[in-house]
């Protein structure tokens, strides 16, 4: 069989001069972004498996996460961790459906959703910094982990040797990793905003194209992607 | 346009209900064995957690991300890549496992 | 539709958005490579400057003294200057000139002309992708003239050395001006290759199916998708080192003293940068190696006037290549303390590499076998290449061999080693696009081939001077990055063959300014191509008009017909036939061509 037939029994999609995905250039740059930023985070999350591997005791989540901010007493684990997941997941609706309303030109549509996502990527925002001045209030640093295997300890009973502190790499990775998650939703957030501004001001209505939504869109849901794995892994492992 | 069609508003919000309630299960499998059976054993509980937890990715990816309605093969040229971390996964979790082990064993 | 600029048509444009602030990928590539061959220089000479203490380490040559000040003391470079400029060496050579020098010259020269396509698919993006690397380049180049000195504690920028800022002089700004250049690096790196990647992908013209690019193209599609899947990896490593350096964590650190003073820093491992770093790291040497092999594979063919053998064979062993660069990291650690089980299990996958490389080489020995050769200056390269390959491969299986590598960790065996198999080899390919593209980037101007002959013949008997002694050298166990071997008795008998090796390295520099001789002075005087395609050869980047403007062709893009590599068809009235030739009735009964 000739060449020339090859290219005609596939349908001609990888023949060139057309898109073999049916995919825009825009669209298919965000998507190879995002496989790059996934390995960026991989790699931090390796991270944190192999010092996690490699300590020989780990503080387990449910005593550690176990408190709502403002609401007194220790016995509501998990509970604020899952009302942010939330937050992220129905933002991430109000995402969708703002590129669903995009897809049919509704311009009022995609504002509203956008800025319904824009409040809850704020309230993420809002949340994890609740839960970090928590934590640091209760002694988790870079450099000291209250949380030991007795216990929430002090650092002056652990200088004066009554107490054992816990990993010290918790608390440097837990601040890091979910820092820099946080850095992508502030980016995000900030994307967010410059879009909604374009389309507040017409430009994809101009130009009848609101691929823009979708693109950052993908970003926007990467986000909860990451958050997804976030949370395995310091929350429920 | 490759995003005409396909996703309607009735799967969004069904792709919301099955991301919360798996959220829930994690959650409460959680909460319940850590309260009650103390001794389940930790690598099946870690397992069934991972494995919601793909179930999530792959329903953030497919609906939200708009993948199910690409053509098959973006699908695939996009998410290969990621096969690659399967063995830098393991070597490095095996790596971490042995500091423990020298550790332990030689100070 | 592809995603085609509606451009072809000529304006004027102001200095600044032409030579400058250019969205052109001619422009950009031009940019790429003359920023690509000023750290050429500049990297050079620091190996001139260390092998000069390497050479003759009791000698003083008080012109350095003069030149360097308080670097080189009396005459003698200093040890703190000597690590600077291993570190700043390798630095230099491995990302600025083979990386951003040889990926983006030729990814950005070669996409859009040999694909059929008007620019890249974001002209914008890829004009910051330069800006970055240029910002990359300049916070680099300042770190040089840093008080202290720039980073000093290797290309590899290991901790502790690097995550102490209190270390060694090199490793406080020196060592954070390196973090910042790198990061820029790496944005710029992502940038270009994401462009790279969606072009090749979206915007080939009429009739170039995949099957029927240039090798260039597909050598540069997978460097493309490895740079973007790898320096991930980096840019993370760099993220929790700066975090070591400048916030007191400790992931990179456990139990230093410091002046008999523990650190508080506890249970990190040192062993786990280098892992991030080398799963960056390997795949960076096939960043370095693949655009070049693409390269040969074209001026090969093209020059010996065969069709290249094996196309599908050498496709599918670059995707091997990229995939096993992947999974092979840890080669570069069997005497770090790696667990010796998987220590095991990498080396096994390791020597699985010589399997697709042995595919190449092979098939660049099959495609001129037999052939009418022309031995134009890029084709000498190109052979060149291949002969550099092959010897440094091969070493590479000794060293990929855990139990041998006992021995050969860390001497000069292994800087012979990847001298020649990513070193030389990646500039040879350079060399060769260069001469052979050179009328594609200068208007027709060809360069002197006289010039070319003597810097070839002198670079390559040069380059072999250097690395060959070194392979007995490493044998012997003189171990690499020292400064001085005056304390080791045994060593002394290889004083001879140090000098040697400075001599024939700084002959070797010193040959370079013919092609920096040549390569300025043909822009302005070059002979002109009585042709538009010089080298008769099949590819869409010569059916372009000499004169350079956006949009490459003036009419309509051409539309291809058949594979690039139809050269001595038998039956054919010329040796060549253009992939713009549509196919005759015998070439539609004939088989599949590939």
């Amino acid at each position: 069989m000739s060449a020339e037939a090859i290219t005609q029994k596939v349908g001609n999609i990888w023949g060139g001069g057309t898109r073999p995905f049916n995919v825009r250039y825009g669209k298919m740059m965000m998507w190879f972004f995002l496989i790059s930023d996934a390995f960026t985070f991989a790699t931090l999350l390796i991270v944190y498996g192999t010092l996690r591997f490699s300590a020989d005791w780990w503080p387990e989540p449910l005593n550690v996460f176990n408190t709502i901010p403002g609401v007194h007493g220790n016995s509501y684990p998990l509970v604020f961790v899952t009302i942010m997941t939330f937050i992220l997941i129905v933002s991430s609706v109000t995402m969708v459906l703002a590129v669903y309303d995009g897809h049919h030109g509704n311009k009022k549509g995609v504002i509203k959703w956008m800025v319904y996502t824009i409040i809850g990527g704020a309230a993420f925002l809002g949340c994890q910094a609740l839960e970090w001045t928590h934590l640091i209030h209760e002694g988790l640093s870079l450099y000291f982990n209250p949380f030991g295997p007795d216990g929430l300890v002090t650092k002056e009973a652990v200088m004066a040797g009554t107490a054992v502190a816990g990993p010290t790499h918790f608390g440097q990775l837990f601040f890091f990793i979910t820092g820099f998650h946080g850095t992508h939703v502030l980016s995000g957030v900030v994307i967010n905003i410059i879009i909604l501004v374009n389309t507040v001001n017409g430009v994809y209505e101009k130009s009848g194209d609101y691929e823009m939504i979708e693109k950052v869109g993908l970003y926007w849901h990467f986000v909860d992607l990451v958050w997804v794995f976030v949370f395995l892994l310091f929350y429920l492992i | 346009m490759s995003a005409e069609g396909g996703i309607t508003k009735q799967i969004i919000m069904k792709t919301l209900v099955i991301l919360s309630v798996v959220t829930i299960l994690e959650i409460g499998v959680a909460l319940i064995i850590g309260a009650y059976f103390p001794t389940f054993p930790k690598w099946l509980l870690n397992l069934f957690f991972v494995v919601l937890s793909l179930l999530k990715a792959f329903y953030i990816t497919a609906e939200f991300m708009h993948m199910k309605y690409e053509t098959k093969g973006f699908v695939f040229w996009t998410l290969i890549g990621l096969v690659l971390l399967v063995w830098f996964i393991i070597a490095m979790l095996y790596e971490g496992n042995s500091w423990l082990v020298n550790n332990s064993t030689w100070g | 539709m592809a995603d085609t600029h509606a451009h072809g048509h000529h304006h004027e444009e102001s200095f600044i958005s032409k030579y400058i602030f250019s969205q052109d990928h001619k422009m950009i590539a031009k940019q790429f490579l003359i920023t690509g061959i000023i750290w050429g220089v500049i990297g050079g000479l620091m190996s001139v400057l260390f092998r000069l203490q390497l050479g003759w380490p009791l000698e003083k040559f008080p012109i350095l003294e003069t030149l360097l000040g308080h670097w080189a003391e009396g005459g003698q470079i200093v040890p703190e200057f000597y690590y600077a400029l291993v570190t700043m060496h390798g630095t230099i050579l491995v990302f600025f000139v083979l990386t951003a020098g040889l990926s983006g010259t030729f990814a950005n020269l070669l996409i859009p002309y040999q694909i059929g396509a008007r620019d890249m698919a974001s002209p914008l993006l890829n004009m910051l992708s330069f800006w970055f690397f240029f910002l990359a380049s300049a916070i680099m180049f300042y770190s040089l003239f840093l008080p202290h000195g720039p980073a000093a504690g290797g290309w590899t920028i290991y901790p502790p050395l690097s995550a102490l800022p209190q270390a060694i002089p090199g490793s406080g700004d020196g060592m954070t001006f390196w973090l910042i250049a790198m990061a820029l690096f790496i944005v710029s790196s992502l940038m270009g290759g994401l462009n790279y990647v969606v072009t090749i992908l979206n915007m080939r013209t009429k009739g170039m199916s995949m099957t029927r690019m240039p090798l260039t193209i597909w050598a540069i599609f997978f460097t493309a998708i490895i740079g973007v899947l790898s320096f991930p990896a980096l840019l993370a490593a760099a993220l929790l080192l700066i975090f070591d350096r400048s916030f007191g964590t400790s992931f990179y650190l456990a139990d230093i003293f410091i002046g008999g003073e523990a650190l508080p820093q506890v249970g990190g491992s040192p062993i786990l940068f280098q892992h991030l770093f080398w799963f960056l790291g390997h795949p960076e040497v096939y960043i370095v190696i693949l655009p070049a092999m693409g390269i040969v594979s074209e001026v090969l063919s093209t020059n010996a006037r065969k069709p290249i053998f094996g196309y599908m064979a050498m496709i599918y062993s670059i995707l091997g290549i990229t995939f096993l660069s992947f999974i092979v990291w840890a080669h570069h650690m069997f005497m770090s303390g790696l667990n010796p089980f998987i220590g095991s299990i990498f080396m096994v996958l390791t020597i699985i590499i010589a399997v697709p490389s042995a595919v190449k080489v092979f098939n660049w020995i099959a495609t001129i076998w037999k052939g009418n050769i022309r031995f134009t200056p890029a084709m000498l390269f190109a052979i060149g290449f291949v002969s550099t390959f092959i010897a440094g491969g091969v070493t590479g299986i000794f060293l990929g061999n855990s139990t041998i590598d006992i021995q050969l960790h860390d001497t000069y065996f292994v800087v012979a080693h990847f001298h020649i198999v990513m070193a030389l080899s990646a500039i040879f390919g350079m060399f060769a696009g260069v001469y052979h593209w050179y009328p594609k980037l200068f208007h027709g101007r060809m360069m002197n081939s006289h010039m070319g002959y003597l810097h070839f013949f002198a670079t390559l008997l040069t380059a072999y001077g250097v690395f060959w002694p070194m392979h007995y050298i490493g044998m012997a166990g003189v171990p690499r990055r020292y400064y001085s071997f005056e304390n080791f008795t045994t060593f002394n008998q290889f004083d001879g063959l140090n000098a040697f090796i400075s001599a024939c390295a700084i002959i070797g520099f010193a040959a370079q300014f013919i092609f920096i001789a040549n390569f300025f002075l043909s822009i302005f005087w070059g002979r002109k191509s009585k042709t538009l395609n010089p080298w008769n050869s099949n590819t869409l980047e010569w059916t372009t008009p000499l004169e350079h403007f956006h949009g490459n062709w003036p009419g309509e893009i051409p539309e291809v017909h058949r594979w690039a590599y139809d050269y001595s068809k038998p039956g054919a009235e010329n040796d060549y036939i253009p992939q713009t030739t549509p196919l005759t009735e015998e070439e539609l009964k004939e088989p599949a061509h590939h």
